[in-house]
């Protein structure tokens, strides 16, 4: 890509950051939560894994500001440091699935004919089951760690990417341009790679933002039920969980804030991805 | 297995207690969406139609299971209006003669209304939780189409020719802007039967979910395999269902 091309972008993407002020709120809110997963760990004020038993089940005060767990962990802390193994998990997860997902789908659309069919059946029958009870069941046969829920993860949204790369891919195979690069010597790995990938990717870096929240929320309902993450690191998921057996006894802060953290993360990612959508494909603009 | 049993009848005793509440939740969200998004759609850019928006995006970043236990904190810890967020029954309560398995239909059969009411606010919460979570989709899809069918040429026949507002709404728009809430419904049919899980973990529910979910902690990979294969039938049988449903709301849909 050009400088004046790259420029050009930009100052449209600024354009519509300016226009859109929930947009530009969820970018913020975004990289302020990628700020916080790099750095987080070091600005504590507290341990997250230290107990401090005799300060358990604290409400939230000046000194503890989300309050202390049943072993006088501080939650705040816990939430911060939380970040960046929540994050990872999903950005590692969707980022596999999308460079997968975009390999295979391009070469399901460009090739067509047999390999499309069974890659498609393929597809099929992975939307068949209820995806969240199908991570469920993988991350129990691979094992119960942490990388096997970022491989669940990744299956379950790869579906969504090939589908999409293929359809694209497809309705442009044929198109002039194509033609002309082929007609030029291109190869056929050139024209996918440096012809037909170009076109598809904007509208599939959308789709990765939209699918990071619900990566996020899969990832965190996975280890809800105790699956995956193992404390006692931090995550938001197994955080909820732990808060979930005081809640009857009233103390709210041990699953509102993690569930707070969620909730902010997901909706940064759904925001940001529908205002990427404005700017990268304005086809699609609603 | 675990319980000593084959996880067919396992699975068989358990899947009432699941369908009650994932059917439950699912009449809950479509009473709630499509008269939302109708709303919404009659007065675009209104005050409703941001209230409407506003609630769909928060809705589907709330993790379910942390609905859930808000709901429980507010209904059942601080107001005290919501009974004991364990199980489907009081420990105590008399169990009607299983008939079904629904709960509520054999309290209705047993003539039990008192029974019928105790088990109705048990399914309340679990119910609700699941409903908040799937409202989102099914609004926002409701508000597109009938925004589109509210636009057409038939409605401004309609109008012109001077029928009543609530026809013209309810009778005309709706009926033609209902396909695709009917497939949206569909597929969120797919993400409640996950989200299940977590909701049946959150309240002690006895499903199906909760059961698998039990035999996974303990390695006991049967029940798993089971739960898994009966979501996958029923996703399968739901969406020949919608497929059904289909042909009957548009007359003009063929088996192709």
């Amino acid at each position: 890509m050009s400088l004046t091309e790259t420029s050009s972008g930009l100052r449209h993407a600024v354009w519509v950051l300016r226009g859109n002020l929930v947009t530009a709120t969820a970018a913020a809110g975004a990289i302020l939560l990628a700020l916080i997963a790099i750095f987080g760990p070091m600005l504590v004020p507290y341990d997250p894994v230290a107990s401090d038993v005799p300060r358990a089940l604290q409400p939230p005060s000046a000194l503890h500001w989300a309050g202390t767990d049943q072993l006088g962990r501080d939650v705040f802390s816990r939430l911060i440091v939380a970040t960046r193994l929540d994050l990872a998990i999903a950005v590692t997860a969707v980022s596999v699935s999308f460079v997968i997902g975009a390999v295979i789908g391009s070469l399901c659309g460009y090739v067509g004919g047999k390999l499309d069919r069974a890659i498609g059946r393929f597809v099929d029958v992975l939307m068949a089951f209820p995806l969240f009870v199908l991570a469920m069941a993988m991350v129990a046969a691979l094992g119960n760690r942490v990388e096997n829920i970022v491989i669940a993860t990744a299956i379950i949204n790869l579906p969504f990417y090939i589908r999409f790369a293929r359809a694209e891919v497809n309705v442009r195979r044929n198109l002039g341009w194509v033609e002309a690069a082929r007609a030029c010597g291109d190869g056929h790995v050139s024209v996918v790679l440096r012809f037909l990938l170009p076109n598809v990717l904007p509208a599939m870096a959308v789709q990765m933002s939209l699918n990071l929240g619900w990566a996020i929320l899969n990832a965190a309902g996975l280890s809800f039920i105790g699956l995956g993450v193992k404390p006692p690191p931090p995550e938001w998921g197994i955080m909820v969980a732990e808060g979930a057996r005081f809640i009857s006894t009233g103390r709210w802060w041990l699953v509102s804030f993690p569930g707070l953290a969620l909730m902010l993360a997901v909706l940064c990612f759904n925001l940001l991805g529908d205002g990427l959508r404005d700017i990268l494909d304005p086809r699609m603009r609603t | 297995m675990m319980t000593g049993q084959p996880v067919a009848k396992d699975l068989r005793q358990r899947l009432p207690a699941s369908l009650e509440l994932t059917l439950t939740a699912l009449v809950i969200a479509l009473i709630a969406a499509v008269p939302l998004g109708v709303l919404a759609a009659l007065r675009p850019n209104s005050l409703i139609d941001h209230g409407v928006r506003l609630f769909c995006s928060l809705g589907v970043c709330v993790p379910t299971f942390v609905s859930g236990l808000l709901l429980i904190y507010v209904f059942y810890y601080l107001l005290g209006l919501a009974p004991d967020p364990t199980g489907r029954l009081d420990i105590f309560a008399s169990v009607p003669p299983a008939r079904t398995g629904f709960l509520m239909v054999d309290f209705l059969l047993a003539g039990d209304f008192e029974g019928w009411w105790a088990a109705a606010r048990q399914l309340m919460l679990p119910a609700f939780t699941m409903a908040l979570f799937v409202i989102a989709p099914l609004a926002r899809i409701t508000r597109a189409s009938m925004l589109v069918s509210l636009g057409s040429d038939f409605v401004r026949t309609a109008r012109s020719i001077g029928l009543s507002r609530w026809q013209i709404v309810v009778t005309y728009a709706l009926r033609n802007a209902i396909l695709p809430v009917i497939t949206i419904a569909g597929i969120v049919f797919s993400t409640m039967l996950g989200a299940n899980v977590l909701v049946e973990k959150v309240f002690s529910w006895p499903g199906v979910a909760s059961y698998a979910l039990d035999a996974l902690l303990v390695s006991d990979y049967a029940p798993v395999q089971g739960f898994v294969l009966l979501m996958a039938s029923i996703f399968v049988v739901v969406n020949l269902l919608v497929d059904v449903l289909y042909g009957i709301a548009d007359p003009r849909a063929t088996v192709a």
